[in-house]
């Protein structure tokens, strides 16, 4: 059996191709995003050790709440360092002082951008082995006037040692000369991040707080240990502050940002595993196909004496050694691959930090496994189908199967698609979320399931138009989609599920930006909004601003916002926001309001009215909100019931955070004005805070949705291609199994122009109906998620119908381009052999 | 699309409807070289049922196909009307086989896709025209098919199906019909009544019939058989018999 195995493979070299290549495109794919994660994850993971090398324990302050990388804690007296320094097995010691600083470049622009790498501001630690900078021209800062930059930033803004330049800080703008250039141990930058290093008096009035540093960095002597340190130091120090080893804090590190990247990594495999997915649809149904094809050779195989598993085995061998070398293939190539999903989140602005490729033994591992076993799996039902062939099927003319699905099918489609639906609605309702990936994993099998049930019906009904515009053409196009439904069916389904994402997310990132901009036409009443670019609490802007804009002439409000990581309650808050207490309610509608706003004052909190109902706060209650530096009771003073979108479903006033909070750095700056100028004017010091019209802003919103869109468009692409080459796989198949149709259509006088028209129609009818189901599937999704979202203020199910068309259309000619190889093949074939085959 | 198709010149009616002048069509090289048909000269009248018989081998498919323009030849010519075919391309070729040739095969005659009016019908609808309604009627009603023409082929049994064949090489009124062993999957009742039909045809319509078969009793149908034997024209009579015809071959095997 296994020789018979192995000249199959070779006889049907074309067929193996195909599907050979909708495996490996899949393995390709994730290979490609393990290993774009992996190497990424080492880059920052030697960035982080480096940064932390010699340091051999650290004091700092504590923190009440899981921090992000690079989020400030409490921090602690510098007067501290002298007490470490007595602890036994100290060494060396040296403070550390971090925050926000931006440097700017001889035009006036920001160098680097806080959304893609952190650009920070440090002290110039002496202390040789606690410094992982290293100068690489010019000196290090020896007065308050002086400071370093990394050399990438150097590089990038044109600057050389002793040039002059401005930095940008939570104080006022100042300017400095660069002393010199520093190389991040032997690297230009830590993984592309912007860094100014002050003079440690600087950095403190700067970055920090007079008298205070973020940590201290302490080498051991030789022969203590980081753990003996550790132990020493604590005695020395009070319990306020934490003492841990070097190792741990890189290791805390390292996790914070693998943390940061989780997202970014699920996102990445979420649509490797769709490529996947919709692959083992392609190879399921290639095997199907021929399996049905060769249904007379496995009757002859079983009337000499075959048994069952033997032709279960010979089917499964087959597919197995397709998994295996596509898989194998696909893991190769997807280490290129990496390089260009790089290059592709590159292109959409989403830069990833340069570093040597990592291969590693789970990529290696996971990647074959899934590209093996998915096969397996896929055509393991075609295999079972074919070890069930009766012998006598060798005697009789092959019958192909032109059923469109028992009713037993039809109930079993309904019934998985129902349970998907649920699992979706409830894993958006607030159950665990994975019931979402689950849900519409599901939906997909389930309408998979009922495709052929559905393929004749609508096939019908889209080639209706068919033989009226194409003719005979369009007719045979029309009957070749519909007589084998269950092929046609799966042949859909892959495109289904590409398009039924792309549906579902074209739906769902426009009724996102419908709801955005009409929330914020309607409610806010401002005119312009001073934008920080920052995302979260380690950058914004100098609260100098909006200091110096307040009292303006031409300028009528101005509502500075800061936004830090919180809980309110136990209930986690990535994003929890201060307000001007005294002017938010003249910048933002804020509907019936119960209580005062205004008066919020230190320890006040106002609550969007839906949550109070939910968490059954009144007026007067108290709440506690944790900070970073510990918890604290508020007093629910107000109660709001609109513009929640924007403000949160709690908020404080700005003296809320000043009392709590290290650092203060505006987030955005909400304002009204009659005198643009004045404003433009009063912004033109801060580089980095963009002034916006409210249009502008409602736009650059938007923007940033469909930078978004058009990265997932472009990883959805792929599993659009894979379902193509299904397309012009199934064809390919079919026209081979007409072949003596062809021959006679030809024969009685059919032009080739005419055979290839049938199988382009064919192909466009195939991928209208993979898409109508898809559409269907998406703008479910997109339904559900707009529903589920609906109290984070996406409040407007808005159905493009346009893009949509869009996307059928583009379908369509993918579905002439996917048919390009076989009609060309259709139309060259040779009728004499054609109607002589036997 | 199928106006532009004009071949440079119809076949137009002559009392010869297709012939072959030197007709020969090799395969191979050298050694190997094979001759299927070997300088081959033969006439088909309008208006007449030609038989051409042979054993297997004798090149009598080969003929029929280079006749019909499905195949090439290697030198020679052959002619349908005053059309000389290796003078056409492929695409005058196709068209001519679609408006001026019929075809009847041994089977899989009928496109599977479509109902028997529909593989009736096809050749007219491939040219993008309208069958003649009133000839339409009296093709089908002539080979009984009128309660079936909304069946499919899987639906119609063996006989049925080359009675539909039939008819479709009849509604074009083509100006000649090739048919390749037409009974050669049929019983002898269900053959012969395929047989009937077609020299009905000939006789009623005055349409051009040239059929391959090895089937005396099929031969005994036409108006003139042709003897083919390693791709050489060998013998012909008029009028055959099962008989007559059985003879020749005793006669041809010795």
């Amino acid at each position: 059996m296994l020789r018979l195995t192995i000249k199959q493979l070779a006889a049907k070299k074309l067929r193996l191709l195909t599907t050979a290549t909708a495996v490996l495109l899949g393995v390709a794919f994730l290979a490609g995003t393990l290993v774009l994660t992996d190497t990424i994850g080492r880059t920052l993971d030697n960035v982080l050790a480096d940064a932390n090398a010699g340091t051999d324990a650290y004091v700092r302050g504590p923190s009440e709440l899981a921090l992000g990388f690079g989020e400030a804690r409490p921090r602690v007296d510098a007067a501290l360092v002298d007490q470490v320094r007595q602890a036994d097995g100290t060494s060396d010691v040296a403070v550390r002082i971090s925050g926000y600083a931006q440097l700017v470049d001889k035009s006036a622009t920001p160098v680097g951008d806080p959304q893609v790498a952190p650009t920070f501001g440090l002290n110039w630690v002496t202390v040789g082995d606690l410094n992982p900078y290293r100068i690489a021209s010019g000196h290090a800062p020896t007065n308050d006037d002086e400071i370093v930059i990394d050399k990438h930033s150097a590089d990038v803004a044109g600057y050389h040692a002793g040039d002059r330049a401005t930095v940008l800080s939570k104080g006022a703008p100042r300017e400095f000369t660069i002393s010199g250039i520093a190389k991040f141990g032997t690297a230009d930058s830590p993984g592309g991040a912007s860094a100014v290093l002050f003079t440690d008096n600087v950095a403190q009035q700067l970055l920090g707080e007079p008298g205070k540093v973020d940590g201290i960095a302490v080498t051991a002597e030789s022969g203590t240990s980081q753990a003996q340190l550790v132990a020493a130091i604590d005695q020395v120090v009070g319990s306020d502050v934490q003492v841990i080893t070097g190792a741990a804090l890189t290791a805390e590190d390292q996790k914070s940002v693998a943390d940061s990247f989780k997202f970014f990594n699920v996102f990445m495999l979420i649509f490797a595993l769709v490529a996947v997915f919709v692959g083992a649809f392609i190879i399921n149904n290639t095997f199907s196909i021929t399996v049905a094809q060769r249904t007379r050779e496995m009757a002859m195989l079983r009337a000499i004496g075959a048994n069952r598993r033997q032709v279960l085995r010979s089917v499964l061998a087959e597919a197995a050694a397709v998994a295996v070398i596509a898989s194998a293939i696909g893991l190769v190539i997807g280490i290129g691959v990496a390089s260009g999903l790089k290059a592709l989140l590159g292109s959409f602005g989403f830069d990833v930090p340069d570093g040597p490729t990592v291969v590693s033994g789970r990529t290696i591992v996971v990647s074959l496994t899934v590209g093996i076993l998915v096969t397996l799996a896929s055509a393991f039902l075609p295999a079972r189908r074919a070890a069930r062939v009766a012998p006598i099927e060798a005697l009789r003319e092959p019958a192909l199967d032109n059923t469109a699905g028992s009713k037993r099918r039809a109930a079993a489609g309904v019934a998985i698609t129902a349970v998907g639906v649920a699992a979706l609605l409830a894993g958006l309702g607030g159950a665990p979320l994975s019931l979402v990936g689950l849900g519409a994993f599901l939906v997909f099998i389930g309408v998979s399931v009922l495709g052929p049930v559905l393929a004749r019906p609508v096939t019908r009904l889209i080639g209706s138009p068919l033989p009226r515009t194409r003719g005979m053409s369009g007719a045979l196009a029309r009957q070749n989609a519909m007589r084998n439904p269950k092929r046609t069916a799966r042949t859909a389904a892959s495109l289904m599920i590409g398009v039924g994402l792309v549906g579902f997310i074209t739906i769902f990132a426009a009724s996102t930006k419908t709801s955005i901009s009409s929330a914020l036409g309607r409610d806010y009443l401002g005119t312009h909004v001073v934008e920080s670019g920052a995302y979260d609490s380690t950058a914004g802007i100098s609260p100098d601003l909006a200091a110096s804009l307040r009292g303006r002439q031409g300028i009528e409000v101005v509502t500075a916002s800061r936004v830090t990581r919180a809980e309110v309650d136990g209930m986690s808050r990535a994003e929890f926001f201060a307000f001007d207490a005294t002017t938010v309610g003249r910048i933002t509608d804020l509907g019936t309001v119960t209580g005062d706003v205004t008066a919020l004052g230190a320890d006040g909190i106002a609550v969007f009215a839906d949550e109070a109902t939910d968490q059954g706060w009144h007026l007067g209650d108290t709440v506690d909100v944790t900070f970073v530096g510990g918890t604290k009771p508020f007093v629910v003073r107000a109660i709001f019931d609109n513009s929640q979108e924007w403000l949160g479903k709690e908020f404080v006033g700005l003296d809320a955070f000043e009392a709590n909070l290290p650092n203060q750095l505006d987030f955005r700056i909400y304002v009204s004005a009659s005198d643009e100028n004045a404003l433009m004017d009063a912004a033109a010091p801060y580089p980095s805070a963009e002034v916006l019209d409210k249009q502008a802003f409602i736009d650059a919103l938007n923007a940033n949705i469909d930078k978004m869109l058009g990265l997932i468009y472009a990883m959805l692409a792929l599993a659009i291609v894979i379902a193509l080459l299904g397309i012009a796989n199934t064809l390919a198949l079919s026209i081979f199994e007409r072949t003596r149709e062809l021959g006679l259509l030809r024969a009685v006088g059919m032009a080739k122009a005419q055979v290839r028209s049938t199988v382009r129609w064919e192909a466009v009818l195939i991928a209208l109906f993979g898409t109508s189901l898809g559409l269907a599937v998406g703008t479910f999704f997109g339904w559900a998620m707009v529903r589920a979202l609906s109290d984070q203020g996406i409040t407007e199910l808005s159905i493009p119908v346009g893009s949509l068309l869009v996307v059928t259309v583009v379908a369509a000619a993918a579905g002439v381009g996917a048919a390009i190889m076989p009609a060309r093949r259709a139309a060259k074939l040779n009728v004499l052999k054609a109607i002589s085959a036997g | 699309m199928t106006t532009v198709l004009t071949p440079p010149r119809a076949p137009v009616a002559t009392t010869v409807a297709a012939m072959a002048r030197n007709a020969t069509k090799t395969y191979g090289s050298g050694e190997a070289l094979v001759r299927a048909l070997d300088d081959v000269t033969v006439e088909f009248p309008t208006g007449r049922f030609t038989a051409i018989m042979g054993p297997s081998g004798s090149g009598k498919s080969t003929l029929m196909h280079c006749l019909a323009g499905l195949d090439g030849l290697s030198s020679g010519s052959v002619w349908i009307g005053n059309a000389d075919l290796s003078k056409l391309t492929d695409r005058q070729l196709t068209q001519l086989r679609r408006d001026h040739v019929g075809f009847i095969f041994q089977a899989f005659n009928l496109v599977p896709t479509l109902t028997a009016l529909e593989n009736i019908t096809l050749p007219s609808a491939l040219a993008g025209r309208k069958p003649d309604r009133a000839w339409l009627d009296h093709v089908v009603d002539t080979v009984g098919l009128r309660s079936r023409l909304s069946h499919r082929p899987s639906e119609l049994s063996g006989g049925q199906q080359q009675r539909v064949a039939v008819a479709r090489a009849l509604a074009s009124k083509p100006q000649i019909i090739f048919a390749d062993e037409p009974t050669g999957n049929l019983d002898s009742r269900t053959g012969a009544e395929i047989l009937s039909f077609m020299r009905t045809a000939v006789r009623e319509f005055g349409q051009t019939i040239v059929m391959v078969t090895h089937d005396p009793m099929a031969a005994a149908y036409a108006d003139r058989a042709v003897f083919l034997a390693d791709g050489r024209i060998v013998d012909e009579i008029d009028a055959p018999t099962a008989n007559t015809v059985l003879d020749r071959i005793k006669k041809l095997g010795d």
